[in-house]
């Protein structure tokens, strides 16, 4: 008999109930079932495109099922934010920031976890992987094994107790694949749930519980721990006439569990276990949110490269736009500074808010911040912070460039002025981090993000340009700028909070 | 295997269909050709009793997609997302004849075909967020259902600010006001020209839905020879 996982809310069973995954008209994973008890390592395997990482992603919540579902304990559905905490996923892709050190990018995610006395569990795991002594270092100078061990221990950082890593022995020279072993046999014993793909099933025989062999998206083998696994995997692999032993075509709700646990010794999650749910509360929010903005404040301050590259476009393109119409400074409309300006700002955000999303993105770092147990709309306002202060930073020297050119007095009602500078720059960003973080896994998106979001922030450029333009009156419009400012905060206000609302329902990756 | 009702569409919809047209033939001949001039826009008032129920039809498609949104996001829904990609191909049709008969009128009125004034411009505005919603769902690939959704939200947001911008804002565009004010012999025009857009809306969209009811179908029917 197995005893119920650790903590409250520990699920002590991981079971996929017939569950197939669709895209468009391919079925990547077809009416796999079977199930896993705490204490338990299952192995995942078949030839490329079986459907073994669309598995994985399913139990993480990275993908939702088409039919069937995945139960997790009790629950079945969507993993919960509780819930999220309480699984580790390591994919391809470590999911670090090259740019901050072993240490920062551990302490980030310990800390965006809730993880109990962070310092120390950062400490603890830099130990495990071995990079004590490197813990000061970037992470982008490390070799692909070095960021595997980091990885895997950003992976285990909240001590979860469903462990899904795919491929982890990728990168991994002998000494760390023997150390990674021992690692599962720990998680194992010490009441995880831990299911691993892999294409080399003899280094995990030994260890394993269960077997999965996958084909062509379906289930054609579950095969117990037993003398001589490695080779019976091999077997199935291999064969077309693979056993089938409950496997696809079972029926919803009578899924067998394949991988029975070992008997549990005291569970060591309760040491390090997340903070009972963070991101409930305000002060929860700002906290993530100030986390967030951080955590990108340090990435641009080592890699300046949003801010650079933003600047520099802005400024070429503030020179095009001078060639064009300061031929002859006498046909200048009097408006064309604050047209400039603006038009120049929604170029300059755009770059920026893609650029922003599609690092967050090829460093597989968005998933893991969007998969930490904290409420997303956190993430999102974090983000929106950053790229506000980054816009901040780029208009700072923008502003003063446009005026100089274009003979422009920004300046006689600064106080104005400025708020309609910020207006704006929050209602572009607030919408943008919207559409380009949703967009980030979407084909085309270099071309759907200004599709989408120009006709959005339309009001913002009107709003912003007439409100600069009665700013630069021989005698100042202030009511007309105070209308438009008026505007402004009401555009901010309605999509801020659409945008926060929606931003968890529109970003799962489910 | 098709959803519901395996009838043709004109057969199952027969009654319906009948209303709808009957509607739409009558109210140009009979009731616009009756209705009286305007004292000084003349024949080209009687644009009045096409571009405004277009705008109608589009404000309730743009209202259909924007609810059906917000279930599909909450409940994923297939049928809710096929009621909002339906109604959202329906908003740039009938956006496309207000945009095309308003600058008819303003021709007549203001001697421009446009102008940038607040009523056209948030107008214009709400007509392209629903076009970016359709190349979303056009180019965007797998997954793009949802982010679409997304985008109607917003796009619903946008309805109430160009509905009251010739409240809000001084603007040549005649105020919304301007249809409790038509003469009583324009009345049956306007409204039964109102009545026959948003009997054509509702014809279209439920053949629209049908149809991606249909393509559901078809892609199911794929999945499932991959079963066998």
């Amino acid at each position: 008999m197995i005893p119920s996982g650790g903590s409250a809310g520990d699920p002590d069973r991981l079971a996929f109930d017939a569950v197939s995954v669709d895209y468009g008209r391919s079925r990547v994973l077809s009416r796999v079932s079977f199930a896993c008890r705490a204490g338990s390592l299952t192995g995942i395997f078949g030839p490329n495109g079986a459907g073994k990482t669309t598995l994985l992603r399913l139990a993480s919540g990275r993908a939702r099922a088409s039919h069937g579902r995945v139960v997790y304990g009790d629950g079945g559905g969507t993993p919960s934010a509780a819930m999220r905490g309480r699984i580790g996923w390591l994919g391809y892709d470590p999911g670090l920031y090259p740019e901050l050190t072993a240490a920062e990018n551990l302490r980030f995610f310990a800390a965006l976890h809730g993880v109990a006395d962070p310092d120390a569990r950062v400490g603890e795991a830099l130990d495990r992987a071995r990079l004590s002594d490197r813990a000061g270092d970037p992470v982008g100078s490390f070799s692909r094994g070095m960021r595997q061990r980091i990885g895997l221990e950003r992976a285990l950082i909240a001590a979860p107790r469903v462990v899904l890593l795919d491929e982890p022995f990728t990168g991994l020279d002998e000494v760390s694949s023997q150390l990674l072993l021992a690692r599962l046999a720990a998680l194992r014993d010490g009441g995880a749930i831990v299911l691993l793909s892999t294409h080399d099933p003899a280094r995990i025989e030994a260890l394993l519980d269960a077997a999965i062999v996958l084909r062509g998206g379906r289930l054609i083998a579950q095969l117990p721990a037993r003398p001589g696994l490695g080779a019976a995997i091999s077997a199935a692999q291999d064969s077309d006439l693979a056993s089938t032993a409950g496997s696809s075509g079972a029926a919803p709700g009578a899924v067998a569990d394949v991988a029975a646990g070992a008997p549990q010794d005291a569970v060591p999650s309760t040491a390090a276990a997340p903070q009972a749910a963070p991101g409930a509360t305000i002060a929860a929010f700002l906290r993530v949110a100030g986390l967030v903005a951080h955590k990108d404040a340090l990435v641009e301050l080592r890699s300046r490269e949003l801010a650079l590259t933003t600047l520099f476009f802005a400024v070429v393109a503030v020179l095009v736009f001078a060639f064009s119409f300061v031929a002859d400074s006498q046909a200048t409309p009097r408006e064309a500074p604050a047209g400039i300006l603006w038009v120049t700002t929604l170029f300059a955000g755009t770059l920026a808010l893609a650029r922003a999303f599609d690092r967050e993105h090829a460093h597989q770092t968005l998933s893991a911040l969007l998969s930490a147990p904290v409420d997303r709309a956190a993430v999102y306002a974090g983000k929106v912070l950053g790229l506000v202060a980054l816009l901040a930073v780029v208009l700072a020297i923008v502003i003063p460039l446009v005026g100089l050119l274009f003979e422009a007095s920004f300046w006689r009602q600064p106080g104005l002025f400025l708020a309609l500078v910020a207006g704006g720059v929050v209602g572009l960003v607030a919408v943008g981090s919207l559409f380009a973080a949703m967009l980030v896994r979407t084909r085309s998106r270099d071309v759907l993000l200004p599709v989408l979001l120009y006709p959005m922030v339309v009001p913002v450029l009107l709003a912003g340009v007439r409100g600069t333009a009665a700013l630069l009156q021989p005698v100042p419009d202030r009511p007309v700028a105070i209308m438009w400012l008026s505007i402004l905060v009401s555009y901010d206000a309605v999509f801020a909070t659409l945008a926060l609302w929606v931003f968890d329902a529109v970003t799962a990756e489910d | 295997m098709l959803p519901g009702d395996h009838r043709p569409m004109l057969q199952r919809s027969f009654v319906f269909m009948l209303l709808t047209g009957f509607a739409l033939v009558t109210a140009a001949p009979l009731l616009i050709a009756a209705a009286p001039y305007e004292s000084t826009m003349g024949l080209i008032q009687k644009i009045f009793y096409f571009h405004v129920p277009s705008w109608m039809a589009m404000f309730t498609a743009i209202t259909v997609c924007g609810v059906s949104s917000v279930r599909y996001l909450v409940t994923r829904s297939r049928s809710a997302d096929r009621l909002a990609v339906s109604a959202a191909e329906l908003t740039i049709v009938f956006g496309l004849i207000g945009l095309l008969t308003g600058p008819l009128w303003g021709r007549k009125a203001w001697g421009h075909y446009w102008q940038w004034d607040a009523k056209l411009t948030t107008a214009l505005v709400l007509w392209l967020i629903f076009v970016s919603y359709n190349l979303l769902r056009r180019f965007g690939g797998l997954g793009s259902e949802r982010l679409a959704a997304g985008v109607a939200l917003f796009g619903m947001a946008n309805v109430p600010f160009v509905y009251w911008s010739a409240h809000i804002w001084r603007t040549v565009h005649p105020k919304t006001s301007v249809v409790m004010t038509l003469g009583p012999g324009m009345r049956p025009a306007f409204y039964w020209s109102a009545f026959g857009f948003l009997l054509i809306f509702g014809a279209l969209l439920a053949a629209r839905t049908r149809l991606e009811a249909l393509r559901a179908s078809i892609d199911e029917a794929y999945l499932s020879a991959e079963d066998i």
